[in-house]
């Protein structure tokens, strides 16, 4: 039955985009301007959340240099679909081919997303055989040296200052699509053989090498993919502001996606976008009120800077009591789609683990 | 006379580096805990020597008081929002995994530094104190801040007080114990809040330290200036060896001076790009020593 196990596998992906579809259609029939553009914001960032827990959730390596991925698909795209004119005056240093061609936004979001992930593969290869927090550090030294080479690289990225002009592509069954593709994509990975070799890697690590699992390849495909799912999305950010600098892909981005991830519970699909819908609704709720709610005959408003106070202390509050997210474990794990093959999320050494502590 | 010059800056830089990673390593070593607030703890240092509030000029408060009674404050204050953290957030995820201690400290270092932006503004201030340490002293023919040579003798103190401290007294073995293993440690009778207690207090001098140093050498404020420190020194602890106070110490220094010595070798155009050489540094060291230079042979996974 090739069929119903694909959608078996499938099954949290489809649960994700029925419900993110949902909001769309609600929004859709009913929501102003301003409530659209935070949802397709919302979706963008879906994509950026599903694109990190690609390989945190696979390889339980935490990545702070995944901002350097969103650069670098931003930039791609912005070199492939600015207008000509006024590529050929800001960006002397782009080939010739460039300077005289575009392309249509969809190619150039798959195009960004193609370099991302031959970038990552390229650093990944001798990155990825540090572990824990050896390779978490190695990952932000990337991204640092990524951040500072876009600053000062003038001739293609204008430095410090903005892009300006790139075409606008923000509609948000369109970006939909893309997390829908994105979030098959996550599933198909996390069921199929090289996937599951990764969790196993992730689980413990000793073991997966007894048993012969080439942990490098795992973490490497994890790598890629989760490089080439970054890349689509910061292009398709990048779209969507229609303005982009290296500023806007700095620490803080690092801290709002892991946020996103973390909160969601960073082992499962479902997790991870629970996690991006609810932050962003409550940062959306916190920007609301500090552009000042009408109560009757006062304008309540709270002051600047509450956002990323209000996303650390949920984030904080998250982590201490509820650390593996705040899905349901059983959910999470996937449970209820196949209880005889109880391979997909959870394994034995959660289980174990559960039962000592 | 060049040479000598660049070496005395590279000294003072990596006595810099040195007790930001010193800071972090010896939390790290009793509690696996990459403590990424440790740069907001110096932004807090800095923050507490003006009066609080969001105007564009900064009037002094603590930072008027006579220097002895400002240090002593100031260090009282660091230390206190390091053992406050720990209690808050550190203690009840004590538990946890180091990733998750980790996201921890990134969200605390996150939440204190809105937190000075809530309070102080985001625009950076100016901010002008001893300025007596900024003159230079004639010293075998090279001029050299002042500033330089008290932070180099300072750090020195420090390192030998703190070498002292954990070599020969009762809690210092503690401490010692416990990053060798904290479990067996806690075995034997000793308290794990009190040694984690010191470790953080000891954290926090060592930040209030770098408080001064660095808002008397740049004269300016800004809530995310301890952000680029702590990222030097989460580097220099790696590089050092992770859970190795004097593999802390030796990334420190070496990190200053691979930082210093780009400076002076790289041409004019790739100057700015400096940091992004001395990260391509970093990973060159890790995937060559992934364990860290002196590597700790109690981190290792034994199966």
């Amino acid at each position: 039955m090739p069929i119903r196990d694909l959608i078996a596998r499938l099954l949290p992906a489809l649960v994700v985009i029925a419900v993110l579809a949902l909001l769309v259609a609600i929004v859709d029939l009913s929501g102003t301007r301003l409530v659209q553009n935070s949802l397709v914001e919302m979706l963008i960032m879906t994509t950026l959340v599903i694109g990190l827990y690609v390989f945190v959730g696979n390889t339980g390596i935490t990545s702070f240099g995944h901002a350097a991925f969103i650069c670098i698909g931003a930039y791609c795209t912005a070199w492939m679909t600015l207008p000509l004119p006024l590529k050929k005056l800001n960006m002397p240093g782009l080939p010739s081919l460039l300077h005289n061609h575009n392309l249509p936004v969809p190619v150039s979001v798959l195009v960004s997303g193609g370099l991302t992930a031959s970038i990552a593969i390229i650093i990944g290869i001798p990155l990825l055989r540090l572990a824990g927090i050896t390779a978490s550090i190695a990952t932000l030294a990337v991204y640092m040296v990524t951040a500072i080479s876009y600053s000062n690289w003038d001739a293609v990225t204008l430095g410090t200052s903005s892009i300006v002009g790139l075409p606008g592509y923000k509609d948000a069954w369109m970006i939909l699509a893309w997390v829908a593709l994105a979030a098959i994509a996550a599933r198909l990975f996390e069921t199929s053989n090289i996937g599951l070799r990764a969790r196993a890697a992730r689980d413990d690590e000793v073991a997966a090498r007894s048993v012969g699992i080439d942990i490098l390849a795992g973490r490497l495909a994890s790598y890629a993919l989760s490089a080439f799912v970054l890349g689509c999305g910061g292009a398709l950010y990048a779209h969507f502001l229609g303005t982009i600098s290296v500023d806007a892909f700095s620490l803080s981005m690092t801290f709002v996606t892991l946020a996103m991830l973390v909160v969601g519970g960073s082992r499962s699909l479902m997790g991870a976008v629970a996690g991006t819908v609810l932050i962003s609704l409550v940062v959306e709720l916190l920007r609301q009120l500090e552009r000042g709610v009408d109560v009757s005959f006062t304008v309540l408003s709270l002051p600047p800077g509450s956002q990323e106070l209000g996303i650390a202390l949920i984030m904080l509050c998250m982590l201490l009591v509820r650390p593996r997210g705040i899905l349901p474990d059983r959910i999470a794990n996937q449970t209820f789609a196949e209880p005889s093959r109880p391979v997909v999320g959870g394994s034995a050494n959660d289980i174990a683990k559960e039962k000592t502590t | 006379m060049y040479i000598a010059q660049t070496l005395i800056d590279a000294i003072s830089l990596g006595s810099l580096y040195a007790l930001v990673a010193l800071g972090i390593g010896l939390i790290f070593g009793i509690m696996r805990l990459v403590n990424f607030a440790h740069g907001d703890l110096i932004t807090i240092g800095a923050y507490a020597l003006i009066v609080p509030s969001a105007s564009a000029t900064a009037v002094l408060w603590i930072g008027g008081w006579p220097w002895p009674l400002m240090v002593f404050t100031i260090v009282a204050i660091v230390m206190a929002a390091a053992l406050l953290i720990e209690r808050l957030a550190f203690r009840p995820l004590r538990k946890a995994d180091p990733t998750t201690m980790l996201i921890a400290s990134f969200a605390v270092s996150f939440f204190i530094q809105n937190a000075i932006l809530f309070e102080y503004g985001s625009r950076p201030k100016a901010l002008n104190i001893g300025a007596s340490l900024s003159q230079t002293i004639t010293f075998g023919g090279m001029r050299v801040l002042l500033l330089d040579v008290l932070m180099v003798a300072v750090t020195a103190f420090l390192l030998c007080a703190i070498g002292g401290f954990l070599r020969w007294s009762k809690y210092g073995i503690w401490v010692r114990a416990a990053s060798e293993n904290f479990n067996m440690t806690r075995l034997l009778g000793v308290r794990a809040n009190t040694v984690i207690g010191i470790a953080f207090a000891i954290s926090g001098v060592l930040a209030a330290t770098i408080s001064f140093f660095v808002v008397i050498k740049s004269g300016l404020l800004s809530y995310r200036m301890g952000v680029p420190l702590v990222l030097m020194g989460f580097v220099a602890t790696v590089i050092g060896g992770m859970g190795s106070l004097l593999g802390a110490v030796i990334g420190g220094y070496l990190v200053g001076a691979v930082s210093v010595f780009m400076q002076a070798l790289l041409p004019d155009s790739l100057r700015g790009a400096r940091d992004a050489f001395v990260f391509l540094v970093v990973i060159m060291i890790l995937l060559l020593r992934p364990g860290g230079l002196l590597q700790v042979s109690t981190l290792r996974e034994r199966v």
